[in-house]
């Protein structure tokens, strides 16, 4: 084991060389022909890494004088990391943040840089679902560019389903109808849990939210016409709450804290779990997960009250990605993001060959290349045709009134708290940063207009 | 001589009752473990069917592809090189400082303890943000380096009590013995001293090479460059979205924990050996 | 601190430099106890540096931010002491702290007795304790994920040892299928530390074992000679000739467990209902959730004034009990 010393010496000095290498290359500026772009990407499989490589990356560099050069993170610690890198001021050139609303807090902190000339330049406003569009936007300029979108669904194991002769409920009262055979038969009704995942316990709430509350009230509240603490709220609370007392969801308070996704996602597979509310992100897990991918189906979410018309989509934006303030050839950069969010056709290419979510374009069904999974075509010409869309919390939610949510709603689960007194809580919270001016733009209910 | 005898026979056969505690305590130990192989070869799916009985199928290729889709090779080496230049460094600081506050006159005493104590306290997850930027400043971020002088940094005030503690209980005739021969500082620190504690200070840098063989938070943040990560993030290569594969994070861990396994039963000699064979030889 | 420059003092005494007989070499002395001072400081220079690069110089920056709203990426705002304040009236700071004492009472316990005891027979051992030294050791070599992962499998409700022992037809036994112990806010702070006992107790092993292993072996011979067993051994020899070793890892087991983050994290994330939150997990979710990173400065500013009462303690207590440890 012992290495010699003469060996040592240029190894030493080849170290030294490369940091002096290293330095240059960063603080050297940018050559003549466009300068390099760098890029922090997270994949779901090594399959779909290589698909963006190739249909973003060698694509973009192919066309352009600019190179992109991507560094591959994991899914899982690319927000903490980016947050880090940005704060000390190393970002990479294009900055990726969880959603429009930690987008937001970049641009604020003059992080990230105003994107209007590049989103007239590249026609985004037309590009993009208006939602979207106007989610970008923080004080009225564009500032950041969606690059994901999805929905919370209603999954199940049609297997399963057919076998006990049940079809996905639509209303409140088929939803409870199944839940309660599927108790008798001995399985989990409604999948849930936060194990692994404490934020688990906002996609519940959400799709609870938007199907017992409805986008309009949500609406109302996120503009400060209406309270968390009105009775449509209390009353969507107390819903989740009797489940949890006949042990439908996750099989228990108990159990809710120690069922992660994965074990959800397996027992619809492996036909213990009957139904689980979930994120359109469960697309990839579910084929990879089920004996026969076939067999997996999803369903727009139930009506669970009077109020709500059956299969609301709340909206949530998976991925924004704006470009650093530091980086060294910003209009490079926003090319690079205009060819990754910005084409229908190349998007679709990428959804195709990866199952990933699309970006939020106007996209028509015809669109989708034949080797799109058809749930997920289904789901993405659906969306765009129907008025009954809601919100998801992490997109819409201001962050520490999201944070309260899924941080106190385990009181909730133990019985500590009551639906009023969480709601209450949440409303403080959200007062504090409605009139500090932080919280996003909803877009109004389309139903309404 | 039979006084003698006796308990000499006694220390070579322990009573019933010792094998009864070792073995209860490495059921405790093992039991886990045989979980976690049996996970390593099941499928993701049979993990939550059949939690813990034997697989029903054995999936070696678990091995193989987590191997792969981990990039393990390359990133074992780097966790080689990290862990060992780690462990050295520890163990340089570290049984210098230590002797400078046991042996050297070191003006400030209790002081020092208080300093590392405290400075062992501060949860470095805040300090991240002020040092990537000093990092890239100085030419360190990304670097193994880099990340590397963390390390020296945060295992080195655990490993400088723990010689210290070791010195302490040290007898000093030895060291006055060979100044009196004319022997000077440094030589009674490196030819007396050192082979004393060779164990305190093995067991030190061992500590730390596997601490930080086994750190996450700073290598994923200091580290960007995939070709020069560790292998203590290869696994989170098996998350896909919220769901996670089981059985490749078991059969990851279990490579992952193999070659120190195997390191640990190589050097079970040095660390024996110390002060009975050397104390007595000098 | 008095101890430690007593001590000094006495190893100078009997330093030959200071008996030095003949007057001639009068100037020597100074000159070599010059010689040792300024050794002592480059031998101390590699930890200082790299401490106060890392460490103290970032510790000191947090103090600076205690003082004010930072969100970790605007510019600072001074607040005066509202974040310490808001900390004090916190009852997630104060159920966190109770967490937190319960979680070094434990350790202290515990993990400590297994270590102690399993080191000591091991001690004892000519032959296989090599076997056992490496089977104890190997839970601390592997990733807290990964050990983690085996647990919540091994402390479920329905597929884990609870439900394997209810259904051996014990009747003591046959609640255990209905115990969640993760779930469960009353029982998920004692087996996250169960779980973390696991992994920590054969570190502990080793160290003690190191440290008996420099013990004398004359020593134990002398009491042999006076017919002791095992016990009286324990008690009598290894428990004295390893006390700074013992008192060491006593003291850095209470800053740990103050520290203790990565198996709560993991296994729980504080919940249920914050029945597992400890100070680190609370700092945590201030920082990096809430972006509160000034208000988590405080938090952390708060965990160096426990570990600084503890060691002064310790030094004071020194000082009582003339330990030179």
């Amino acid at each position: 084991m012992s290495i010699p010393k003469h060996v040592l010496v240029p190894l030493g000095l080849a170290t030294a060389a490369s940091v002096a290498l290293a330095g240059c290359v960063s603080s050297g500026g940018s050559s003549d022909a466009g300068g390099t772009v760098t890029y922090w990407g997270a994949f779901y499989a090594p399959a779909t890494e290589e698909a963006f490589q190739e249909i973003f990356v060698d694509g973009f560099n192919a066309e352009h004088d600019a190179q992109v050069d991507m560094e591959v993170k994991e899914l899982t610690t690319l927000g903490q990391l980016t947050d880090t890198a940005v704060a000390a001021g190393e970002a990479p050139d294009i900055v990726y943040a969880d959603g429009p609303s930690a987008a937001s807090d970049f641009a604020r902190a003059d992080r990230t840089v105003d994107l209007d000339e590049y989103a007239q330049e590249y026609g985004w406003q037309d590009a993009f679902l208006p939602w979207a569009y106007e989610l970008s936007q923080v004080d009225g300029a564009v500032r950041s560019v969606p690059a994901s979108y999805g929905s919370m669904v209603l999954y199940y194991n049609a297997e399963v389903f057919e076998e006990h002769g049940w079809t996905p409920p639509t209303t409140l009262e088929e939803f409870e109808q199944v839940a309660q055979e599927a108790d008798e038969a001995g399985m989990v009704p409604l999948g849930g849990g936060n194990a692994g995942y404490q934020g688990m316990s906002e996609w519940l709430i959400t799709a609870v939210f938007n199907a017992a509350v409805g986008p309009e009230k949500i609406h109302d509240v996120l503009t400060g016409e209406a309270k968390f603490t009105d009775p449509e709220f209390v009353a969507a609370i107390e819903l989740i709450e009797s489940w949890i007392d006949k042990g439908w969801l996750a099989g228990g308070a108990e159990s809710y804290f120690t069922t992660d996704d994965t074990a959800n996602v397996t027992g619809l597979a492996n036909g213990t779990t009957a139904m689980y509310l979930s994120g359109t992100w469960s697309f990839n897990s579910l084929t990879e997960v089920f004996e026969d991918p076939e067999q997996w189906a999803w369903a727009p979410l139930p009506s669970l009250s009077d109020d709500v018309e059956p299969g609301v989509f709340p909206l949530a934006i998976g991925t924004a990605l704006s470009v650093s303030a530091e980086a060294e050839d910003p209009d490079a950069a926003a090319s690079f993001l205009d060819y990754v969010a910005g084409d229908v056709d190349r998007a679709l290419e990428y959804t195709a060959r990866t199952g990933e979510n699309p970006p939020p374009l106007q996209i028509d069904a015809d669109q989708f290349p034949d080797e799109v999974d058809e749930r997920t075509v289904d789901l993405y010409s659906q969306i765009p045709d129907s008025t009954n869309v809601g919100y998801a919390t992490w997109t819409f939610f201001p962050p520490k009134t999201d944070s309260y949510l899924i941080t106190e709603f385990d009181k909730v689960v133990t019985g500590d708290s009551t639906a009023q007194e969480y709601l209450a809580g949440m409303q403080d919270t959200f007062d504090k940063e409605f009139d500090a001016g932080t919280t996003l733009v909803p877009f109004t209910p389309q139903s309404e207009g | 001589m039979s006084t003698l005898d006796q308990p000499t026979r006694a220390r070579r056969h322990p009573q019933p009752v010792t094998w009864v505690i070792l073995g209860v305590l490495a059921l405790y130990a093992v039991g886990p473990l045989l979980v976690l192989a049996g996970n390593s070869l099941k499928s993701a799916r049979e993990i939550d069917s059949n939690p813990l009985g034997f697989p029903q199928a054995w999936s070696w290729s678990n091995f193989a592809e987590a191997w792969e889709r981990a990039h393990m090779g390359g990133a074992l080496l780097n966790s080689a090189v990290i862990a060992t230049a780690t462990a050295l460094g520890v163990a340089v600081i570290a049984t210098t400082a230590a002797y400078a506050m046991t042996r050297l006159e070191l003006p400030g005493g209790g002081a020092w303890i208080l300093w590392l104590l405290v400075s062992s306290s501060l949860p470095i997850q805040l300090f991240l943000v002020p040092l990537v930027s000093w990092w890239s400043t100085l030419g360190l971020y990304n670097q193994p380096i880099g990340l590397i002088i963390i390390y020296w940094a945060v295992y080195s005030p655990f490993a400088t009590l723990l010689v210290r503690a070791f010195l302490v209980g040290l007898p000093r005739e030895y060291e006055e013995a060979a100044r009196l021969d004319g022997a000077g500082e440094l030589g009674v620190f490196a030819r007396i001293v050192l082979p004393m504690i060779r164990p305190a200070v093995l067991t030190a840098a061992l500590v730390a090479g596997l601490q930080s063989y086994n750190e996450f938070m700073l290598a994923v943040t200091f580290i960007q460059d995939r070709d020069l990560q560790p292998v203590a993030l290869s696994l989170y290569s098996f998350q896909q979205g919220f769901t996670t594969d089981w059985s490749l994070v078991s059969a990851a861990g279990l490579i992952m924990a193999l070659p120190v396994v195997v390191l640990f039963l190589t050097m079970q000699r040095r660390f024996i050996d110390g002060y009975v064979s050397r104390g007595i030889a000098v | 601190m008095i101890t430690e420059t007593a001590t000094t003092g006495a190893s100078l005494a009997g330093a030959p430099v200071r008996r030095g007989p003949q007057p001639a070499l009068r100037g020597r002395p100074l000159g070599a106890r010059r010689q040792r001072r300024l050794l002592a400081w480059v031998f101390v220079a590699p930890l200082l540096v790299v401490n106060l690069l890392v460490v103290t110089g970032p510790g000191l920056a947090s103090v600076y931010y205690s003082f004010t709203d930072w969100n970790g990426l605007g510019t600072p705002h001074f607040v005066g002491l509202s974040n310490y304040g808001e900390m004090l009236g916190s009852d997630a700071v104060g159920s966190a702290l109770v967490h937190n004492v319960l979680w070094t009472l434990f350790f202290l316990v515990v993990p400590m007795t297994m270590g102690l005891v399993g080191a000591f027979l091991l001690s004892r051992l000519r032959r296989r304790q090599t076997f056992f030294r490496v089977l104890y050791f190997v839970p601390y070599v592997l990733a807290t994920v990964v050990s983690a992962a085996v647990w919540r499998q091994l402390l479920d409700p329905d597929g884990g040892v609870g439900a394997a022992l209810s259904t051996l037809g014990l009747p003591f036994l046959e609640g255990l299928g209905e115990v969640n112990f993760l779930g469960n806010p009353s029982l998920a702070l004692g087996s996250v530390a169960f779980v973390n006992t696991w992994q920590w107790w054969g570190f502990l092993l080793v160290i003690f074992l190191a440290s008996m292993q420099s013990v004398d072996p004359a020593l134990y011979e002398a009491v042999r000679l006076d017919g002791a067993g095992p016990v009286r051994e324990f008690w009598h020899i290894t428990l004295p000739m390893i006390r700074p070793t013992l008192v060491f890892l006593g003291l850095m087991t209470i800053i740990w467990s103050f520290l203790v983050f990565d198996y709560v994290y993991v296994l729980t994330q504080g919940g249920p209902a914050g029945s597992t939150d400890v100070l680190s997990t609370v700092l945590y979710r201030e920082a990096f959730q809430n972006q509160r990173h000034g208000y988590a400065s405080a938090i952390a500013m708060l965990l160096s004034v426990i570990s600084a009462l503890t060691v002064l303690g310790y030094l004071a207590l020194r000082r009582r009990l003339r330990w030179d440890v």
